[in-house]
């Protein structure tokens, strides 16, 4: 009876490992869309693949990687933030509205993030506290934040008296690469190192997984709930002093549908809206998904209309994908 | 039971194959009408693959099956219509129905818009459960009925698909001896209008008492079938794990270090928490194996959650180690060395999105990570192949995701779990449920081993199972209606007391 075990044993890591090409592909489906877009849109256009273009494409997707990084965090417990793209405008205004206060710019970027996190923080609040779903919760602080934002200056943008520091964040380079480019790597690596290497990482996919299970393992599943909304907007906060610095305005208005950019960056990852997984590697190359098409549709001409419908699509056959995939 | 010699199904070369694994070898055999058909065999033989492929939630890879010499065809939804009905494991109830809704799922009485006639529905599943001798709210959503009455309207739904075979899966693993009773007796009655069952239970006293004829599985592969009255659960255990295995369900286990040392290590005075329980007081002494038995609802549950910090109490005091404890929570008791073990492994258990190997460090992740909390991986994953094999854990690996392994499997790294938090004290809620012969007797051994290892140590453990009661505890309280009913000791500890106290 050892040997028929032994034997079934072996038989199990040789189909584990026994994968055909097709499946592979399959398995990482955001890889092989990223690669298939760049060979797609390199070839229909000379454009594309230049220097310029590139970096170009980096500094896009700096602001709705860092956004879809907290973004993943929160799908990863199992709920959602719809909104990180009014925190996005209101942290724009705040940092700009700072600067013409006189601020100096390293406590400007302190206040603007701070100010994101309690906002996180208290949609945290009314999840953990209030038992509110994070939909629900979220939805009102977007509308709340998004108002705020609008209130401010009336409707209108901050674009005069503002300290030249404050362009440096969103439009200064070291060398080539742009300083957005430079802030997301670093909070690329830190936030991928959380994830994966770190309790924190583990006790997050734990209680999207199974709070009740995670609450009698001894984990604090509500500390950790504020937490990861806090970092959300934190992170919401920080891709909203990147748009302002490099847009030169704080304006009320833009982020809009972000939050939307994010979840499918998120999704098209591989992070599950059923929690208990999550990849911020994933994510980035989802984000890098997402603003390739955008940039690549752009540059050959399709309008923004198409390439909204175009992104829909994109996001259903990545989750049709994901029943292919073992 | 009117068996007739008629054959109302057939299986047929059925073959099952996952990758990886062959879940059914070429299983082939015929059940008569109006027979009620028990299935054993260990996690794993392949007892709910066979069902499911029976009730066609699940596609057989090759094979056939008859039922009344007409073959069945792949569509799923033919099954009703042939007469087949489930009650499965997870009952199959839509939760925030109400009973009457549940029970006419799919069989609504509706006008020709489609509109639903309540009135008529209600006198529909009314009728039913009084001609099988039920009583429960059908009018309340089915979650907030209790387990067994839950388990009783999964019954009643799949008599009144004019079922002609209802196949029941592990239906009294959370059903209290009494409801157990109304079942069997319900399951006799309609057996003898020509209703066929087909039985899967763990508990093998019911399946002596319920079945006609017993077939047994083993990796897959029919053993053999017997008639019940030529068996004995000694050889038919055997059949299921083809080697003897001592009965140790005899002996008793006096631990030596209780009957020697007095030092108490809890002390529970005066519980109280309305609805629940009233006025608990007892003492676990170092090396006790102390066990609440009861009927359900005799609020051994809320009890132990109470004590483990993870539901709130309100009257009395737990005195720990000769101090009074103050800050109650799941956290703060695992900090103490206290753990628990859930009921509904499921559920409240294992992380199913995680791995074997995660779901055992889980709680104690503090011992592999530094302050800051970078998690040491080679140290984590140390522990993690050290305990897979200390509890010989079937795995293909640490990394193995834990939905994977057998319900025995994943108990054996739930209980991983709790060791690795280097405890002293462990909170067993129904450590058994839903686990085969094996895999009980291991968790009994390591519970034993647990108590006698290291001094400072204790079991409390709420227990239905009255065979594991009798042999692993080495006191007894027992539970009725919120209230402790007797505490039992030594000799007093058998069966037929502890049964005349719960009741």
């Amino acid at each position: 009876m050892a040997t028929n075990k032994k034997t079934e044993q072996i038989k199990n890591q040789e189909a584990i490992s026994r994968k055909s090409f097709g499946q592979i592909i399959i398995n990482n489906a955001a890889l092989s869309a990223l690669v298939v877009l760049v060979i797609l849109f390199a070839i229909i256009s000379d454009r594309f693949f230049s220097t310029i273009n590139m970096i170009n494409i980096f500094t896009q997707v700096s602001v709705t990687a860092i956004i879809a990084f907290g973004m993943t965090f929160v799908i990863t417990a199992a709920q959602i933030d719809l909104s990180v793209g009014s925190i996005l405008a209101l942290a724009g205004m705040i940092f700009m509205a700072l600067s013409v206060a006189g601020v100096p710019v390293f406590f400007g970027v302190i206040i603007t993030m701070a100010i994101g996190g309690f906002i996180g923080l208290f949609s945290g609040y009314l999840i953990t506290y209030f038992k509110l779903p994070s939909f629900i919760a979220t939805l009102a602080m977007m509308t709340v934040a998004r108002g705020i934002g609008l209130l401010m200056r009336g409707g209108t943008t901050i674009c005069e008296g503002i300290q030249f520091s404050y362009f440096w964040l969103g439009q200064s380079k070291i060398g080539m690469i742009p300083l957005p480019v430079i802030i997301l790597i670093i909070i690329f690596i830190i936030m991928d190192f959380v994830m994966t290497r770190t309790t924190f990482g583990t006790y997050n996919r734990a209680i999207g997984s199974n709070p009740e299970a995670s609450r009698l393992a001894g984990i604090s599943v509500n500390p950790m709930l504020l937490k990861i909304m806090a970092i959300s907007g934190v992170c919401a906060a920080i891709a909203g002093i990147i748009t302002a610095s490099r847009l030169g305005v704080g304006s009320p208005v833009t982020g809009m549908m972000k939050e939307l950019d994010a979840i499918t960056a998120v999704i098209l990852g591989g992070t599950a809206m059923t929690g208990g997984v999550g990849t911020i590697k994933g994510t980035f190359i989802g984000a890098l998904v997402v603003t390739i098409l955008t940039n690549g549709l752009t540059i050959i001409g399709v309008s923004s209309y198409w390439q909204q419908i175009l992104l829909g699509f994109v996001l259903i056959g990545a989750l049709a994908l994901k029943k292919f995939q073992k | 039971m009117n068996v007739s010699n008629e054959i109302i199904l057939e299986f047929k070369e059925l073959v099952k194959q996952y990758p990886g694994t062959t879940a059914l070898k070429n299983v082939s055999f015929s059940i008569k009408k109006g027979e009620v058909f028990g299935l054993v065999g260990e996690n794993g033989a392949g007892k709910s693959t066979l069902l499911n492929i029976l009730s066609g939630a699940v596609q057989e890879t090759s094979g056939e099956i008859f039922i009344e010499g007409r073959k069945l065809t792949g569509n799923p939804y033919n099954r009703r219509k042939e007469g087949i009905s489930m009650v499965y494991q997870g009952l199959g109830l839509a939760l925030h129905l109400t009973g009457e809704e549940n029970i006419l799922l799919g069989n609504e009485i509706t006008n020709h818009f489609g509109v639903i006639n309540r009135k008529k529905q209600l006198e529909k599943a009314n009728k039913l459960m009084q001609s099988v001798g039920i009583e429960i709210d059908l009018k309340v959503p089915v979650l907030s009925l209790s387990a067994d009455e839950r388990q009783l309207a999964a019954v009643i739904r799949a008599i009144s698909l004019n079922a002609k075979i209802i196949a029941l899966d592990e239906p009294t693993s959370s059903l209290s001896k009494g409801e157990v009773e109304k079942l069997f007796k319900i399951i006799n009655d309609l057996s003898k209008k020509g209703i066929t069952f087909i039985f899967i239970s763990h508990h093998l006293e019911e399946i002596f008492q319920i079945s006609d004829r017993i077939a047994v599985l083993k990796d897959g592969e029919l053993q053999g079938i017997r008639k019940t009255e030529e068996m004995d659960p000694h050889s038919l255990t055997e059949m299921m794990v083809g080697s003897k295995i001592i009965e140790k369900y005899d002996a008793k286990f006096v631990n030596e270090k209780s009957t020697r040392s007095h030092k108490v290590l809890m002390e529970v005075k005066d519980l109280t928490k309305k609805g629940e329980f009233y006025d608990i007081s007892f003492k676990v002494y170092e090396g006790d194996i102390l066990c609440f038995a009861g009927l359900m609802g005799s609020g051994r549950t809320p009890l132990i959650k109470a004590i483990f910090g993870a539901d709130v109490f309100d009257e009395g005091e737990i005195l720990f180690n000769g101090k009074k404890v103050k800050d109650f929570s799941p956290r703060n008791s695992i900090k103490r060395g206290i753990v628990y073990l859930p009921e509904d492994r499921l559920n409240e258990g294992i992380l199913k999105t995680m791995s074997v190997g995660e779901n055992i460090t889980i709680e104690n992740l503090e011992k592999v990570s530094t302050k800051s909390g970078v998690i040491n991986r080679s140290d984590n994953k140390k522990i993690q192949k050290a305990f897979i094999e200390e509890f010989s854990i079937k795995t293909t690996g640490t990394d193995q995701p834990i939905p994977a392994l057998s319900g025995g499997n994943q108990q054996k790294s739930l209980f991983a779990r709790l060791v690795n938090t280097d405890c002293d004290f462990l909170l067993l809620n129904e450590p058994s449920r839903g686990i085969d012969v094996l895999v009980k007797e291991e968790m009994h051994e390591l519970m034993k081993k647990f108590v006698m290892e290291k001094p400072n140590r204790a079991i409390i453990m709420v227990s239905s199972e009255l065979p594991e009661v009798v042999s692993t505890s080495s006191r007894v309280i027992v539970m009725r209606k919120g209230v402790i009913a007797a505490t039992l000791e030594g000799d007093d500890i058998e069966e037929r007391k502890i049964i005349k106290k719960m009741i």
